[in-house]
């Protein structure tokens, strides 16, 4: 089975290496594991520690923001027959242990399978209240819109089968994008599953929803996103017809 | 409406088709936004130049002056041509973030047939 991490890093001069580090330590049984970095216009040193340091990367000549990149590694994905495509944080977020519960989800019949930090209390991730409040309403819309509950609807930490990396080569939000395309693959009666995975804080760098107004002003637009999402997804439609 | 102001009005109008089809001519605004501008200017001329019917309408909406009637007009043109200018930029980004998606990956298909290349002469 062929896996490729996607790794979007967009100013992580700091923490690429050892995420990378840490994720060619991984070894799974049947597994051929690769990564691909996709440098988001990085206006740090990322692109030199990349080309120095001889990693595998795609680099975006100007920043996409998260949605434009992640989608890269999912078109990388599809072009080169990959079975599974799993979003790795470039930030040291994410625990590469995980990585074969995943796997084993997909291979269990999941199209998409969720690493969560809410399913059960193992995270070691400090959540603040407004973190979590936020999440809550997340999830309640994605539950309102779909049926389904999403512990984690913000979770970046995520495995794709050929199909779900199929349509998301095609189409793939831009901005803040988790969220909204849970609804789209449960919309489209995919199997969406969630493991409990522990996360850390970031080793480096600052999250980009770190002043209230930037989080309101998210919740604003993942929460349209969500109900817009809900309301068309045509397109996608389409795309899963063709296959 | 004084007659100094129609014709200052039909002055600014003329002023600004001369404009519109002097950048169309040197390539520095697309056709079609040219005529879009170029029919909206001609709808404030028309508008300009039948006041006695938009004296009329004005009294109808209740705006006491037929020019301010005409400014109103003026300003839900500009509406329009900047929604139409917001669905362009929209647009725009969608086709220029999948360029740059394509360049990368452009690239690094180069980077590995390079290598490949390079592999099989070692």
């Amino acid at each position: 089975m062929k896996v490729l991490m996607i790794i979007p890093a967009y100013n992580e001069e700091k923490s690429i290496l050892n995420t990378i580090s840490s994720l060619k330590s991984v070894k799974i049984k049947d597994v051929q594991l690769d990564y691909i970095v996709i440098n988001d216009g990085s206006t740090d040193h990322t692109l030199e520690i990349l080309e120095e340091n001889h990693c595998h990367y795609i680099s975006l000549p100007t920043n996409l923001g998260i949605g434009g990149a992640v989608q890269t590694g999912y078109k990388y994905a599809y072009r080169n027959h990959y079975d599974v495509a799993i979003q790795f944080d470039g930030d040291g977020q994410h625990d590469p242990n995980y990585i074969a519960s995943l796997i084993e989800e997909i291979k269990k019949g999941a199209d998409i399978a969720i690493g969560s930090r809410y399913v059960e209390k193992l995270s070691e991730f400090r959540s603040t209240f407004m973190r979590r409040f936020g999440s809550t309403i997340l999830s309640f819309l994605i539950r309102l819109c779909t049926g389904r509950r999403i512990y984690d609807p913000t979770s970046g930490f995520r495995a794709a089968n050929q199909k779900v990396i199929e349509l998301f080569q095609e189409e793939y939000p831009m901005d803040y994008p988790e969220p909204d395309t849970i609804v789209t693959v449960l919309k489209l009666g995919y199997r969406v599953s969630e493991i409990p995975v522990k996360m850390k804080e970031r080793t480096s760098g600052k999250s980009s929803l770190s002043s209230p107004i930037k989080a309101s002003f998210y919740m604003i637009k993942v929460s349209t996103a969500i109900i817009v999402s809900a309301l068309s997804h045509r397109k996608e439609k389409e795309i899963c017809q063709k296959n | 409406m004084p007659k100094e102001l129609i014709l200052f009005l039909l002055f600014l109008c003329l002023f600004f088709l001369g404009n519109i089809w002097r950048l169309a001519s040197k390539k520095k605004i697309l056709l079609k936004h040219a005529l879009l501008w170029s029919l909206l200017t001609i709808l404030v001329m028309i508008a300009t130049l039948t006041t006695k019917y938009l004296k009329v309408l004005s009294d109808f909406v209740g705006i006491e002056e037929v020019s301010n009637m005409i400014f109103l007009f003026g300003f839900l043109v500009l509406l329009v041509i900047t929604f139409l200018l917001t669905t362009t930029v929209s647009k725009q980004k969608i086709a220029i973030s999948i360029l740059t998606q394509e360049v990368a990956l452009s690239n690094k298909r180069i980077e590995e047939l390079t290598h490949d290349q390079h592999s099989k002469k070692i």
